[in-house]
């Protein structure tokens, strides 16, 4: 009874002094802070540091109370002490830590299937979801060529009908350009460099 | 808080100041060995190694009696029986005479040192012994760290009147301290301000004061009462009240009065007292005396240890003949009184040691706190007045002093511990600390910088704590696993912690040379 009771009466006056600091003024000024807005809620504070130990004397023992007050000269002054640019850098920490399981699991999911893609065999990759059979990587790149596929067949056509020379150059130098629907440059560029890939 | 003129306020600075300077390393001496005293129990344990916790648990009637019969009535006028950090029960058959070496009366007698499991004597000593240390002292790390606490490893009484004098001292540089700071409540949450600046330095200091200040007064005094108490106040009692005769007043103050008679009677059974006696204290057993042993006069005090919610020990008086309880006895005198109770509060408030652990890492907290609090005013001293080369002199007796200590201290435990082997751990002991702290202070003379001496000796000190448990190991201490089977967490705890302390101090070595030699400022 005795050392949980006064561990928790410990806990509960830290949490007061904690909020005593966090808004005092003259710790905020002194830091260059914003004076703190809203209501600081000083008697809701002190009534959390003082009535544990008005508690721990009403019906728990005389060293459950001596415990509690030398505990809280020492824990109060190390709460007291941390300047509030550290308390805000911890508390960006503890954000980042409790944010830190995401990550993890997204960087762990992508380390497992960098890890099958190094280990396991090509065949065994081929079984691999997503996966195409000569294991280029899954991020559309099998869609992206057969579209591009497509569109140079698209062109090749339309270079080979001979009403396409007219729209390229008209007669008697007049020139008249007109653009192939959906078509960019840049495709063209990646299905040349893919063709000749394969030749 | 209290209003003070200005020429008040100046002598107030100056009665702070000036008395922190003279006696503040000194002061810091007896505070840092006491928070490393505060786990006396605990450091005898890990360094001696335990055996077992339970030697007054166990039946000790049968071994007790077995001793007693072997020897003359004269050794039993008094009985005491322990158990050590070790683990072994001990025996001390006694009485009382005048030690030829110290001219005072002394205790002198037959003692066992017997293992309370098979109840086979270990070892027997005969002589005044409480002058024979390594007859029942276990761990000469653990002595040697209280007596310097408690009186600077100085001569009887001179170690106990300095002791007491920082103590006051102490209290004075506490109160002084309180009435100069008119804004204590104002500056209870501003923390050290950035910069590196005077008011940086004067930030720590009244921040860590202020906090500390109720359990500073309260250390201070009832570390001064104790040493007052054996050196000066007992001596006086004896001679304005007994006429000199310090027994006598002993007697009247400790002992129960009971009629006098010396028929032989059987001893009444000592395992129906030790369980009578938890029954009516509660607390564990730490010590039991037995006066007049066999007679029919004979009386048990039996000591326990705080009970669980209660501050002090407590201790019980039984009939020695027929076993019977006779009440609980206050510490002073035979009957309750204040004084009684006032003494009472004075070793649990001074040690903490009422809850177990958990209060002795609160004691050691707020030893560190008061350390802490000793340093900054230090420094703060020497940053106002570094233009003068003097004042620079003391800040490098300031900063060998806050490592060179640690440093002895760990150097009396390197030396303990080389020494076990060979067997003269109580001569090696002091001298790892003076090795430790000489080399700290050849360190201080030699260096150029402060800085580069701080960072020195930092690294110094967590190499020396990183070294300590592997050493323990190394010449036979008890290992983990035994530990652990034995229920001795003290001792993989204590290992864990020196692995700590010396890693984290290892990594963060860089800290320490942000020691600041900037130019002084104006006080703020």
């Amino acid at each position: 009874m005795s050392v949980l009771a006064s561990t928790a009466a410990i806990a509960v006056t830290l949490a007061g002094i904690g909020r005593l600091a966090a808004t005092d003024p003259k710790r905020r000024r002194s830091f260059g802070m914003q004076p703190f807005r809203g209501n600081r809620q000083v008697v809701l504070a002190l009534t959390a540091v003082f009535m544990p130990g008005v508690l721990l004397l009403a019906i728990g023992s005389g060293a459950d109370f001596i415990a509690w007050l030398g505990a809280i000269c020492v824990a109060g002054w190390a709460v007291a002490a941390v300047s509030p640019w550290r308390v805000a850098s911890a508390w960006r920490w503890m954000a980042a830590v409790a944010a830190a399981p995401h990550r993890l699991l997204v960087s762990a999911v992508a380390g497992v299937r960098r890890l099958a893609a190094a280990v396991l065999p090509r065949s065994a990759r081929a079984g691999i979801p997503g996966r195409d059979p000569v294991g280029a990587a899954d991020d559309g790149t099998v869609a992206r060529i057969a579209e591009l596929e497509r569109r140079v067949a698209q062109l090749e056509a339309a270079l080979a009908a001979p009403s396409v020379a007219s729209y390229a150059f008209g007669t008697e130098g007049e020139r008249r350009v007109t653009r192939l629907p959906a078509f960019q440059r840049s495709d063209l560029q990646d299905a040349k460099v893919l063709r000749t890939g394969d030749r | 808080m209290i209003p003070v003129s200005q020429g008040q306020m100046k002598r107030l600075t100056t009665v702070h100041g000036w008395s922190g300077v003279v006696l503040g390393l000194l002061l810091f001496t007896v505070v840092i060995t006491g928070t490393v005293a505060v786990f006396a129990h605990e450091i005898a344990r890990w360094s001696a190694g335990s055996s077992s916790n339970r030697a007054l648990d166990r039946p000790i009637d049968g071994i007790v009696r077995g001793l007693a019969e072997t020897m003359p009535r004269f050794y039993l006028e008094d009985t005491n029986i322990w158990r050590t950090d070790a683990g072994d029960l001990m025996v001390f058959f006694h009485a009382h005479a005048t030690n030829p070496e110290t001219g005072e009366p002394d205790e002198y007698g037959t003692m066992f040192r017997v293992d309370p499991d098979s109840g086979a004597v270990l070892a027997r000593d005969e002589g005044f012994m409480w002058h024979e240390q390594q007859a029942w002292e276990p761990s000469a790390l653990r002595k040697f760290l209280v007596d310097l606490h408690v009186q600077l490893y100085m001569p009887d009484p001179w170690g106990l009147i300095v002791t007491g004098l920082l103590g006051l001292l102490m209290m004075a540089a506490a109160i002084s301290g309180f009435l100069m700071h008119r804004h204590l409540i104002r500056d209870l949450f501003v923390a050290e301000r950035p910069g590196a600046r005077l008011v940086s330095a004067r930030d720590r200091h009244v921040l860590a004061s202020s906090w500390s200040l109720p359990f500073a007064i309260i250390l201070a005094f009832t570390g001064s009462f104790f040493s007052f108490a054996f050196s000066v106040s007992f001596p006086i009692v004896a001679q304005v009240a007994f006429g000199g005769d310090q027994e006598a007043m002993a007697k009247t103050l400790f002992e129960a009065p009971v009629a006098e008679d010396a028929r032989p009677v059987r001893a009444a059974d000592l395992d129906a007292i030790r369980a009578a006696a938890i029954d009516e204290a509660g607390g564990p057993l730490t010590f039991i005396g037995i006066h007049n042993y066999g007679r029919a006069d004979a009386r048990v005090h039996v000591w326990h240890a705080a009970a669980d919610g209660r501050l002090g020990f407590t201790q019980t008086v039984f009939d020695g003949a027929d076993g019977r309880f006779l009440g609980i006895k206050p510490q002073v005198g035979n009957v309750p009184s204040i004084g009684n109770d006032l003494n009472a509060l004075m070793w649990p408030l001074h040690v903490g040691d009422f809850a177990g652990l958990f209060s002795k890492a609160i004691w050691g907290a707020l030893g560190a706190t008061t350390c802490f609090v000793i340093l900054s005013g230090l420094r703060m001293w020497v940053r106002r007045r570094e233009a003068e080369r003097l004042w620079r002199g003391f800040g490098r007796a300031v900063t060998v002093t806050a490592y060179g200590l640690p440093i002895g201290m760990v150097g009396s435990a390197h030396a303990f511990f080389l020494s076990l082997p060979a067997g003269d751990p109580i001569f090696w002991t002091p001298l790892g600390f003076v090795g430790g702290a000489l080399a700290s202070i050849a360190l201080g003379l030699r260096a150029g910088d402060d800085g580069r001496l701080a960072q020195l000796l930092w690294r110094i000190l967590s190499f020396g704590f990183l070294l300590l448990p592997l050493l323990r190991l190394a010449v036979g201490g008890t290992s983990w696993a035994d530990a652990i089977a034995g229920g001795h967490g003290e001792v993989v705890s204590i290992d864990l912690l020196l692995l700590l302390a010396g890693g984290v101090m290892w990594w963060a070595r860089n800290s320490s040379g942000s020691y600041r030699t900037a130019a002084a400022e104006p006080a703020e």
